[in-house]
């Protein structure tokens, strides 16, 4: 079963705020998704390969070339706040 | 008690491709905020990162001029922090698998170890404005690479020598420009202390260092600082330090509420990174002759001093000036001395860099030659170098316009002589009685008296002649 703690320090660094009653929630469904994945570690895999994708073995490279990306009006739309086309966020204090 | 600094420096480099390295977006320096983005690079759903090519070949070819292992399979991770200048909340990395690893640089003999070289993206730029932090997501997907030492440096100056090899590579090798002020290089800065017999003290981070004597300022306080707190008995805490450029101090950040968790997991959205040795092979040639070497070179080739042949080879453009003067003008050492002092002095004076300066290697060697055959003497070569390095005019056309010409012929001459004989009774009268220094004031008027120009062995003759020596 997971921790109270484990739920509270995931949620702290997924930004999440939850309430008690949610932190009972999400530590047995997390517990429920968690045993099932461990039943994998049943298995003896020590002669098996590690499989990267089913499809193929190596990534797809493009060439070095530029292309145009979007227009500031689009980029700018995607937030109400603004200004000289920088996004204004709450003031980061080092 | 004895104590010792511990230091290692990670240094994040952008690498010279056109476009980012999972999108297309350009990489130019300089462009309006938020003008070099598109869904990739801004972390909009439903897109896939695509991974540049020239960038592996610019990693591979750092990795090479490092003396790195490349590794054949490598892999990126997402490591995840939530901050407003990362879109995606996760930033494209490498973790356990880097492209290259045990490399190395040497700083006069001393070998300092290269633990890794790993490909990630770059972050966007916060501006800090009246109230509110503004994002410029321009740099989001810039690719950089982060060289990582090992624990080798034991001094600020020692931290500062890494610093200055390492850029050197880079610029030799042209994967990057390394430009700090557009923040194409940065420097992370790792120190602890070590007491004799005892394990490593608590390790410190510092955080933004802008230039290389910036690390060095940095490291002096941070380990005066250190020592003193060990010498009186508390103990140094593991933490992240800023520095203060203006009070020259290193002080906490302020505590982040997370300790790092960065949840690294390997990025699902591209497949392991395949390196064939016949790429590695390929990209061998593309390393240029580095600095170390070449000045090694130089030493061996030209009968330069090491001294002199570090200066010449500091940055690429230097060298290169150096040698393509010896195309037209075959002796090294006077060309070295030429650019080591006169050069290199003007460019300290006026502030500026050899790319910009009006000087081109022809003109110096024409003016050289100059020299050599007798139309100028050296002293009147350092008025004329000043003029070439002020207006990049030839230097015959200078010696034209400025009447500079050496006066040989022995007519001209002796005028001047007789007049500065007729003045100077003393220093005849000296030096027939046996005092031959006299001669030396003689001459020191006979070249005020002709601004410089008379060429100085001819003079010579001619003046001891008068004072009836047989020659
Ligand atoms: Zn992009």
């Amino acid at each position: 079963m997971l921790k109270k703690e484990d739920v509270q320090k995931v949620a702290r660094l997924a930004n999440l705020c939850l309430s008690e009653k949610e932190e009972e929630r999400f530590s047995n469904q997390l517990t429920a998704i968690l045993d099932y994945v461990s039943k994998l570690s049943e298995l003896n895999v020590d002669k098996v390969c590690p499989l990267f994708s089913i499809e193929k073995e190596r990534m797809e490279m493009r060439e070095d070339k530029v292309e145009k990306g979007l227009e500031l009006s689009e980029v700018t739309s995607f937030s109400e706040n603004i200004r000289d086309g920088l996004f204004v966020v709450p003031k980061i204090i080092e | 008690m004895n104590l010792e600094a511990v230091i290692g420096l990670e240094v994040h480099c952008q690498l010279a491709s056109c476009s980012k390295i999972f999108c297309s977006c350009p990489t130019k320096f300089g462009a309006l905020p938020n003008t070099q983005v598109c869904p990739v690079c801004l972390g909009l759903p439903g897109v896939l990162p695509v991974f540049n090519k020239r960038v592996l070949e610019l990693a591979i070819i750092s990795g090479l001029a490092l003396s790195c292992k490349i590794n054949n399979h490598s892999r990126f991770h997402r490591k995840n922090y939530f901050y407003p200048d990362l879109p995606k909340a996760y930033q494209i990395s490498q973790y356990d698998e880097p492209l290259a690893t045990g490399g190395s640089i040497n700083l006069d003999g001393k070998k300092i170890g290269i633990t890794r070289l790993h490909l990630e993206e770059d972050a966007g730029k916060l501006m800090h404005a009246e109230g509110a932090s503004l994002v410029d997501f321009n740099r989001c997907g810039i690719p950089l690479i982060e060289i990582v030492s090992e624990p080798d440096i034991r001094s600020p100056e020692e931290a500062y020598a890494y610093l200055t090899e390492i850029k050197a590579i880079l610029q030799y090798t042209e994967v990057s420009n390394c430009n700090m002020e557009e923040g194409s290089l940065r420097c992370d800065v790792n120190v602890s202390i070590r007491r004799e017999g005892e394990g490593l003290g608590e390790k410190v981070e510092i955080k933004n260092l802008n230039s290389f004597r910036g690390v060095e300022k940095a490291l002096h306080y941070e380990i005066e600082r250190q020592i003193e707190v060990i010498k009186s008995g508390r103990k140094v805490f593991q933490e992240t330090r800023l520095f203060d450029e203006k009070k020259q101090v290193t002080f906490t950040m302020r505590a982040k509420e997370e300790a790092k968790d960065y949840r690294y997991f390997p990025e699902p959205d591209l497949l392991p990174l395949i390196v064939e040795k016949e790429q590695i092979e390929s990209l061998k040639s593309q390393v240029p002759e580095l600095a170390s070497q070449k000045k090694e070179r130089f030493m061996k080739d030209y009968g330069l001093s090491e001294y002199d042949a570090k200066i010449l080879t500091s940055t690429k453009e230097m060298a290169i000036f150096f040698e393509t003067c010896l195309r037209s003008y075959d002796k090294p050492k006077i060309v070295n001395n030429w650019i080591t002092t006169e050069l290199l002095g003007l460019l300290a004076e006026k502030k500026k860099k050899l790319a910009d300066s009006l000087v081109k290697p022809e003109l110096l060697t024409k003016m050289l030659l100059l020299i050599d055959d007798g139309v100028i003497s050296g002293k009147i070569g350092k008025d004329v170098f000043a003029e070439i390095f002020a207006s990049g005019k030839d230097p015959e056309e200078i010696i034209k316009e400025k009447g500079l010409v050496q006066i040989k012929d022995t007519d001209s001459l002796y005028l001047v002589i007789d007049e500065v004989l007729s003045e100077n009774p003393q220093a005849i009268k000296d030096y027939q009685e046996g005092k031959k220094k006299a001669v030396g004031s003689l001459i020191g008027q006979i070249m005020k008296k002709t601004m410089g120009r008379a060429n100085p062995e001819l003079a010579n003759q001619l003046l001891l002649k008068r004072l009836g020596e047989d020659i």
